[in-house]
């Protein structure tokens, strides 16, 4: 059971090298994706949408940098408010990354989506835990994703609107992209857990 | 709430004679004020409510997705339509039940305004509305939370089994006392669990299943299998539904306005929210945002204090409690008229001079028939007349015309001896305390 909204955003500026595979599929390309080219860009972001705080702080919830640092910001109204960070070692790092950096995350557009959700749902029902509309925004960008030994994609900028529903129904999908992403998310939310997290001044 | 729990404990909240009473069952190790917020919560409703039913919810307090405040599962029940009829029918305590339950669309089904279903006629998940009214399960079913077919007499008031369940984040900043007003940074515990307990208790929508179960996110599925309509969206309407015939609902997920009524939708009472994904990005089972509805509005921002409205109390009275009290969610005003006893009047005389020679020392005279009086004139010359400026009483005026010239006089007066009568009528659910003035006696 689980609510399925995707929205997905790709700028113009996003150059499909290649014309990928449907992401419904059970198997996607595995590669890497390179930093960006700034190095001040985060590759990955996690933030939240909706539910049911008013006015919510709108920094990122988790921001992962080229080099390895990753950043928590709990907002004010959190028992840990405040920033963090803590520093991922290249291995820790590319562990990381692997969730996200399959053709099938990278592709998901909303009609792969609606794909997946009638399949998984053969019947009208309703969300079996209700969050009140709580949504996790995954944003990812890198200058390219490799794989297969060539950049089958240039300026990487994917932004995932995901509920929670969805997240926590994704496991037992057969949609192999889902649970990647879903994995990921899974990941973001431990490091903002870690107890190397450090308190930023 | 874990299943795995080996083991659990009740809290009862006793209720006062003839209230809910809430059977808190709590995960061991819960800390004391999440205990005592909840109990706090439950005592909101209890002065609120009359109804003689246990309500069974699971409470927790644990580590939730991140931002999530708190996470609610509702148990429901089907009953069809009729029966959900029959047992607002044996309810009816206040104004408000009656207007409400002489506003309900006749058994055994109702009409609806529904979109983005298989079978629209506009196209298969077109956003398009259409009126459906064949009479199908969706239109004769009814889906309850148990709480709330246990205030309706449709479940047994003191039925076992889980009502609902409801966890909130310990990660975040919880303000467990209200009465001193709530920290800046913290979220009001007390309120925000009693918002939760509003939707066990009956405020819900079958909008957001609708909303979640069509393009993009699912779907799409014929209308017949939306049967979701919950007490409350007997009493969603907008003016598009409205329009289709008195009391058709609307059951659309868009983001057109939909509100609250109680008369079959002629007066708007509140606006409902519209939908996460096609309304206004808050689930249609609450109050519109940012208009400070009430207790069931969608969001708590940090330090807010919050409050159960006289809206809200509404809503819970018609969709099957009993108020507490002298119905104190009613909306009172003291309406009164006072109307003249004469009806006033403006008329105008208009003289002028055709030629083919001038006039001087014309008499303009004006004799009204009838009861008229209190009369005053002014007069105001073209083309080279002349008149007196102005006057009082009947005219009588001498005045000069050259040819083509003209004179018009604007008269002012009363007719009196006629009968005026005004009268105001509250709308429905509206007390007026003094009816006495609400009508001009002549």
């Amino acid at each position: 059971m689980f609510r399925s909204h995707l929205r997905i955003a790709i700028p113009v500026s996003c150059l499909t090298l290649v014309l990928l595979s449907c992401a419904t599929g059970p198997r996607v390309r595995q590669g890497s994706i390179t930093p960006p080219t700034g190095l001040n860009e985060p590759m990955l972001e996690l933030r939240y949408e909706g539910g049911m705080i008013a006015n919510p702080d709108p920094t990122p919830f988790v921001r992962v940098y080229p080099g390895g640092r990753v950043m928590v910001h709990y907002p004010a109204y959190t028992k840990r408010a405040g920033d963090y960070s803590l520093q991922l070692n290249d291995e820790e790092l590319q562990a990381l990354l692997a969730s996200f950096s399959n053709e099938g995350v990278l592709t998901l557009q909303e009609k792969d989506l609606h794909v997946m959700a009638v399949e998984m749902r053969a019947n009208v029902m309703e969300p079996q835990i209700d969050d009140h509309g709580m949504e996790a925004v995954v944003r990812i960008r890198g200058e390219s994703f490799i794989a297969q030994g060539r950049a089958m994609m240039l300026n990487v900028d994917q932004t995932i609107r995901a509920s929670a529903d969805l997240l926590r129904a994704a496991p037992d999908s057969a949609f192999e992209s889902l649970k990647s992403l879903a994995a990921g998310v899974s990941r973001l939310e431990e490091l903002a857990r870690s107890e190397s997290l450090r308190k930023i001044d | 709430m874990r299943e795995t729990l080996a083991t659990i404990i009740l809290l009862l909240l006793a209720a006062p004679a003839g209230a809910i009473d809430f059977n808190f069952v709590q995960q061991p190790g819960m800390p004391q004020e999440v205990v005592d917020g909840f109990v706090r919560a439950g005592e909101l409703w209890q002065d609120l409510l009359n109804d003689d039913i246990t309500v069974n919810l699971n409470i927790g307090f644990e580590l939730l997705p991140p931002m999530v405040l708190g996470s609610t599962r509702n148990n429901r029940i089907v009953v069809t339509y009729t029966q959900f009829v029959n047992a607002l029918g044996a309810q009816v305590q206040s104004a408000d039940d009656t207007s409400a339950g002489q506003s309900l669309q006749a058994v055994p089904a109702f009409a609806l305004l529904i979109n983005r279903t298989s079978d629209n006629p506009s196209g298969s998940g077109s956003a398009q509305t259409f009126l459906d009214d064949n009479g199908s399960a969706n239109n004769t079913t009814i889906r309850l939370p148990r709480a709330n077919a246990k205030a309706l007499g449709l479940l047994d008031a003191t039925a076992g089994g889980s009502d609902a369940s409801i966890t909130f984040s310990s990660d975040m900043l919880w303000d467990f006392e209200p009465d001193d007003g709530i920290d800046a940074d913290h979220f009001n515990f007390v309120f925000v669990a009693a918002h939760e307990i509003g939707h066990m208790l009956g405020f819900t929508s079958g909008v957001d299943v609708l909303d979640d179960n069509s393009p993009p996110g699912g779907g799409t599925f014929n209308s017949n299998v939306f049967t979701w309509v919950s007490a409350a969206d007997i009493f969603r309407f907008s003016s598009v539904s409205v329009a289709q015939g008195a009391g058709t609902i609307d059951w659309a997920a868009d983001n057109r306005p939909k509100f609250f009524a109680i008369d079959g939708g002629i007066s708007n009472l509140g606006e409902f929210s519209r939908g996460v994904i096609h309304g206004d990005d808050r689930q249609a089972s609450h109050w519109r945002d940012n208009q400070g509805l009430g207790l069931m509005d969608p969001t708590f921002a940090p330090g807010e204090v919050s409050q159960i409205t006289n809206l809200d109390s509404r809503m819970f009275d018609v969709i099957g409690y009993e108020l507490v009290g002298n119905i104190p969610s009613s909306v009172e005003a003291d309406l009164r008229i006072a109307a003249d006893t004469g009806f006033a009047v403006t008329y105008t005389v208009v003289v002028a001079n055709d030629g083919p020679d001038a006039v001087s020392g014309a008499t303009v005279a004006n004799q009204v028939p009838g009861p008229i009086g209190d009369i005053t004139w002014t007069c105001v010359a073209s083309g080279g007349a002349t008149c007196s400026s102005v006057g009082t009483g009947q005219i009588n005026d001498i005045v000069n015309l050259p040819v083509g010239s003209s004179i018009t006089y604007t008269v002012n007066a009363i007719v009196v001896g006629a009968d005026n009568v005004a009268s105001v009528a509250p709308p429905a659910g509206v007390n007026d305390p003094d009816l006495n003035n609400n009508t001009n006696t002549p």
